[in-house]
């Protein structure tokens, strides 16, 4: 189990990172493209495409996976202050076990729309012809990546609640010092 | 009947920690199988995990992160409050107006309150507590200040209200600007309200030689030419919020580089906060998407719309009810749940009843404010606390008289709507 965790971890770091390049890539590609308009009026014929149809996706499906591991999406806790920590581990449990076949049915039929999609030679028309299945394919990789780490992080919550050792810990309270540290976008 | 038990699943969903947007997509899609069957929930499942997120503006917020991120790490924010502070502080009160000015400006470059609060209060709130103020007024003035940042241009919060009611995002942007300037005036009166109550609260700072009243004045030009670059560029229409936002971050990152030479592990670690946030509000709207295929499908809206309609009751009867039910919200929920929660369905209602979505989103941002600083879980009175090492009942209580303060402004946004709709009636399309 542990082994597991570490490569799922291992996993979301390496997508996380590409995510982050393609967030550099994304800033210098626009504001380039701004400079080549207004001062060059020669703005680049391919940037809109490649930023709203795969950069977007990569942006947010490679990132996933890692914002749940890192308790980076906004909860409503406020009842996690009155309950008990063994309590609080039941409402992770439910809380992975009920989300984990939302992202497992996104990633299976996403995944069969990227299949058919590549069967078809699917093309956006533009100044580039670009391949649908591309960037279809980028859901199903970082749903199915979040469905297995719900999937492993249910099976960690139930081992802990029945007294075998706590693999991974719970989500830090959003406004205790762990959860300030990395406090939300507001 | 499935609708009251849909929405039953999403709060219990809510209530036990899911996140919002997972909380939303699991409870949408299990009114759309039950309601609808399992054909129609594989459509939407099929398309709007795509559909939602292929979008170029939404590119906007990972762009205002990451410019925020970069300002942060440029550790130019410093330079904004030792300058207010320096042309300020020589009158009573005059560095929590620092301080409010500080909010002010770093919020126009850095559209985060929680970003802005945490700021202020490792620079502000010390001189502050150096220079004799009461704890628990300085801890107030910072954690209001820090709000500022959602009604300012590069506002994340303004963006994902534009998103979510399809309205311009270049004309919303715009519309905060004005709403912010009478929301930092309402800060600095209540500041002084309560130093002339009682002087010895806020006592006058030193004063500090014109010659370096000007030098740190230049310091903070870089900051200044970048919101102009960014706020002028999305008014005169010569730039979309989009490239504008683009351009925004590129400066940020230029001044980060330049003024503080961070490395390339702090850079990554920066980017990938950036990414990790973005995508956070990416889930929470797809997962907002999914919730509003199931109410579409349902005629909830609608049939909310109708009902309204046929109470007979003053329009203004039912937004204060609706800006009152914000501000509860606000006191035990986060402000990107709320948005993404009741903007679908009270939007619809707003239309119907006459009022303008734009000014609607701009209340909607003031009242959110208000619950950043709103017991029992205002956020910025938590990062204030927690970055100050100061109590958070302290730092709530500090908050109060900009509470009832906020309510006035509120209420003068509410009674002219112009005061929001003006500058966006300029905007260039």
């Amino acid at each position: 189990m542990s082994a597991l965790l570490a490569v799922i971890a291992r996993a979301e770091a390496l997508l996380a990172t590409i995510a982050s390049v393609v967030l550099g890539a994304t800033m210098a590609i626009v504001a380039t493209d701004v400079v080549m308009r207004y001062g060059f009026n020669h703005p680049f014929g391919w940037s809109y495409d490649l930023v709203s149809l795969y950069f977007t996706l990569v942006l947010f499906y490679f990132c996933l996976s890692r914002a749940f591991s890192a308790h980076a999406h906004v909860a409503v806790d406020i009842l996690h202050y009155y309950v008990s920590a063994r309590t609080r581990r039941v409402f992770a449990l439910i809380s992975c076990t009920l989300s984990a076949p939302l992202f497992a049915i996104i990633a299976a039929v996403t995944f069969q729309r990227a299949v058919d999609a590549f069967a078809r030679h699917d093309i956006i028309e533009g100044a580039i012809e670009w391949p649908t299945w591309a960037y279809l394919a980028l859901a199903p990789l970082g749903t199915a990546l979040l469905t297995l780490r719900l999937l492993v992080d249910a099976t960690a919550h139930a081992v802990a609640l029945s007294g075998g050792p706590e693999l991974i810990p719970l989500p830090p309270l959003a406004r205790s010092d762990e959860g300030l540290e990395g406090a939300s976008f507001e | 009947m499935m609708v009251l038990m849909v929405i039953a699943a999403l709060f219990a969903l809510l209530a036990i920690g899911m996140p919002v947007g997972f909380a939303m997509g699991v409870s949408g899609a299990m009114g759309l199988l039950i309601g609808f069957g399992p054909n129609v929930l594989v459509g939407v499942l099929e398309t709007t995990p795509i559909s939602a997120l292929n979008s170029y503006e939404l590119i906007t917020i990972p762009m205002f992160l990451l410019m925020a991120e970069m300002v942060l790490l440029s550790g130019i924010a410093d330079d904004l409050f030792k300058t207010a502070a320096a042309w300020f502080g020589r009158i009573p009160g005059g560095l929590g107006i620092a301080t409010t000015l500080a909010g002010a400006g770093f919020g126009a470059i850095c559209g985060t309150s929680t970003a802005s609060a945490a700021t202020l209060s490792a620079t502000s709130l010390p001189s502050m507590i150096k220079q004799g103020y009461e704890p628990r007024m300085a801890a107030g003035v910072v954690a209001i200040s820090g709000t500022l940042a959602m009604l300012l241009p590069t506002s994340v919060a303004l963006i994902i209200f534009a998103l979510l009611a399809e309205v311009n995002v270049a004309k919303l942007l715009m519309s905060g600007i004005i709403p912010a300037m009478i929301v930092t005036l309402t800060i600095i009166a209540t500041i002084l309200f309560l130093v002339w109550q009682d002087p010895a609260r806020a006592p006058a700072a030193p004063a500090v030689p014109f010659r370096e009243k000007l030098r740190l004045l230049w310091g903070v030009g870089p900051m200044v030419v970048l919101f102009a670059i960014v706020t002028g560029a999305i008014f005169t229409g010569i730039a979309t919020p989009t490239e504008a936002s683009a351009v925004g971050a590129f400066g940020g990152f230029v001044l980060a580089v330049l003024k503080a030479r961070p490395s390339l592990g702090q850079l990554q670690h920066s980017f990938e906060r950036a990414a990790i946030g973005s995508c956070m509000i990416a889930m929470i709207l797809m997962g907002a998407s999914i919730f509003g295929y199931f109410f579409t499908l349902s005629h909830v809206t609608q049939d909310l719309v109708a009902w309204v309609g046929a109470l007979h009751v003053s329009r203004w009867v039912i937004i204060v009810i609706i800006l009152a039910m914000y501000i509860v919200l606000g006191s035990f929920m986060d402000q990107v749940a709320i948005l993404v929660l009741t903007v679908p369905i009270v939007l619809p209602l707003i239309k119907s009843l006459g009022f303008d979505p734009i000014w609607f989103g701009v209340v909607k941002i003031v009242t959110a404010e208000v619950g950043m600083i709103t017991p029992p879980i205002g956020l910025n009175c938590f990062i204030v606390a927690r970055y100050s090492n100061r109590p958070v009942v302290e730092v709530f209580r500090g908050t109060m008289p900009h509470f009832v303060a906020h309510l006035f402004a509120i209420a003068i946004m509410v009674a002219f709507p112009a005061i929001v709709l003006w500058l966006p009636s300029l905007v260039h399309k």
